[in-house]
């Protein structure tokens, strides 16, 4: 994703202590960080992903999850169509960190579940699950939660069809008397 | 047949049989009143004491992030009141502030001091529907008609300032949609004074009652840890004691030059709740009247043609002002590329946007962090374990507003 918008971003945050620690810990798995608009975003590797959780929360105090999201980057300058944005926050220190994680397949995308780490997350990867398809391994109850029953397809890729459904028509014996009715 | 009676009857222990021992799945909503809108809540029961509970939403899943993405910004802002409807300026301002961030623009100091005067009566008027529902879910009736009373008031200077009661729209990317009306800052002022003696009147009829306390103290109690775990934000955070205010850890809308506090629960049970939020609304009225005694002179709008619409007296005779004017509201203004997160302390806790723009003038992705969606997950951890009656107290106490959990 850093690849995304070269001319805005400015370099990765290297003096911020939270990446240093994910750097030191999880090395080539920490893909990139960047600071845009004074917000630190870590892009990490799906496998060093529950590792990142599990430190960030014990030991730099990321304790809150504000929220995962669903992202489908078919429109954007992606190497990866799908990744999943973290949101922590440090209550103490009042910091927010947002953790990107790429999906390696774009066919199925496929991430490891941080319901073990934040239990609140759970419903948060529901969501992505159901809105944008990225299924989150390890989730104890990964289901829909927003869209009705029976829904097929994930409305919040970008390909989804969100033109007009197609109405159902039943059409009756036309009454004697009255042309047929064309087509 | 005589016979096939006698032996029925419960009296006759032989014929009992085994005494049932299976729970009882209990549906309850989506139409049920003190779920405040369509929450439909699945529980399993072993007599009233609640074994398991599972909150099913979607019922008013309107897909609005979805149609956020083929809507320029300013066509997108009127879909945000649509989500907390109960809170509609504060979806306002975290969405106009998340833009302003991405295009790196700052609003004067005059609109920041309105901004943050309307986002506090927004929380006020909040507050008073959940106190009055609340109230109403528990019994107290009257407190519902008092409560309505003062949000009428709050209402009408919203429909007198923006021209909607509900769905204001009135803060846009770069200032606000128009001047306030010339006697607006009175009308605020009359509200406001009266506004300490009314909560007042609240709490005499909650505070000390003693079945208001019978229902809501040591009732459903959720420890700070689990809350943080939990992804809880808001009143119900800090009922449990965490200090932690959005508006003061991380100001936003010249929230650093208010003087107020952060008021604060022990237990983290309904009662606490209550007290925070009725502690809140005091707060509130205080900042209210320091935006209107420290209200700035100077300009309302940021002065950045590409952006705000240009005065329309100016269109009569200002070529450039009409040009500015067509490309706003057909093209739309480009926001350079990027991701942003926002977020806004609402009156249910933190609200944020996260804002990805390709850097065309319609948003490329806009998710939406709603405080009731989280706060709601957690209701199962807060009712198991608890008497069926207290379910409603903790729905009531959460807060929820399903528009803004389903979007």
């Amino acid at each position: 994703m850093t690849d995304t918008v070269p001319a805005q971003e400015s370099p990765p945050e290297e003096a911020d202590a939270d990446v240093r620690a994910l750097r030191e810990r999880f090395g080539g798995a920490v893909r990139a960080a960047r600071s845009h608009c004074g917000q630190i975003a870590v892009e990490l590797l799906p496998s060093a992903l529950v590792g990142a959780a599990r430190l960030l929360r014990d030991e730099r105090g990321f304790r809150l999850l504000s929220f995962v999201a669903g992202v489908d980057c078919l429109e954007l300058p992606a190497p990866h169509r799908f990744k999943a944005t973290y949101s922590l926050l440090d209550l103490g220190r009042a910091k927010r960190l947002r953790l990107e994680v790429p999906c390696e397949d774009d066919l199925d995308p496929r991430l490891p579940s941080v319901s073990g780490v934040w239990p609140g997350a759970a419903a948060h990867e529901c969501e992505a699950y159901d809105l944008v398809g990225i299924f989150f391994e390890g989730h104890p109850n990964l289901e829909r939660v927003l869209t009705p029953e029976g829904m097929e397809g994930h409305p919040h890729r970008r390909d989804f069809d969100v033109s007009a459904e197609a109405v159902e028509f039943t059409f009756r014996p036309t009454p004697e008397g009255k042309p047929e009715a064309k087509g | 047949m005589a016979q096939e009676v006698q032996k029925a009857s419960p009296l006759n222990s032989d014929l009992l049989g085994p005494i049932r021992t299976e729970t009882m799945t209990l549906n309850m909503g989506p139409q049920h009143p003190s779920t405040h809108g369509v929450l439909r809540i699945v529980l399993e029961l072993e007599g009233e004491t609640v074994l398991s509970c599972k909150p099913v939403i979607g019922y008013l899943h309107t897909g609005i992030e979805k149609n956020m993405e083929v809507k320029t910004y300013n066509k997108a802002l009127p879909m945000t009141d649509r989500m907390d409807y109960l809170a509609p300026l504060s979806n306002n301002l975290g969405f106009v502030l998340a833009v302003e961030k991405l295009l790196g623009m700052e609003v004067p100091r005059r609109c920041r001091y309105l901004r943050v005067l309307l986002t506090e009566l927004t929380r006020l008027n909040s507050h008073l529907v959940w106190l009055g529902t609340h109230g109403l879910d528990l019994g107290a009736m009257t407190v519902f008609l008092y409560c309505f009373r003062e949000r009428e008031q709050i209402l009408k200077i919203f429909e007198k300032v923006s021209g909607v009661r509900m769905m204001t729209s009135y803060f846009r990317v770069g200032g606000v949609a128009r001047k306030p009306y010339p006697e607006f800052f009175a009308d605020c002022r009359r509200f406001l004074e009266s506004f300490p003696d009314r909560v007042d009147e609240y709490e005499e009829l909650l505070t000390d009652n003693p079945i208001f306390r019978r229902r809501t103290e040591e009732v459903c109690p959720l420890p700070a840890e689990r809350a943080i775990a939990l992804g809880m934000t808001g009143p119900l955070l800090r009922a449990c004691g965490v200090d932690y205010d959005i508006r003061k850890k991380e100001p936003y809308s010249s929230y650093e030059e208010f003087d107020f506090e952060v008021p604060l629960g022990k237990r983290g049970d309904v009662f606490d709740r209550y007290r925070v939020r009725v502690a809140e609304m005091r707060q509130s009225q205080r900042i209210c009247m320091q935006a209107l005694e420290g209200m700035p002179e100077g300009p309302l709008m940021a002065d950045d043609p590409k952006v705000v619409p240009p005065p329309k007296e100016q269109l009569a005779h200002d070529m450039e002002a009409l040009i500015h004017h067509f490309k706003i509201f057909t093209e739309g203004y480009h926001v350079p590329a990027g991701e942003v997160y926002q977020a806004v302390e609402s009156p249910r806790g933190e609200l944020g946007y996260y804002i990805i723009s390709d850097g065309s003038p319609k948003p490329y992705k806009v998710k939406v962090r709603a405080p009731s969606f989280s706060n709601l997950f957690a209701l199962p951890e807060i009712v198991t374990g608890r008497l069926m009656g207290d379910v409603v107290a903790a729905i009531g106490s959460i807060d929820i507003v399903l528009g803004e959990v389903d979007r």
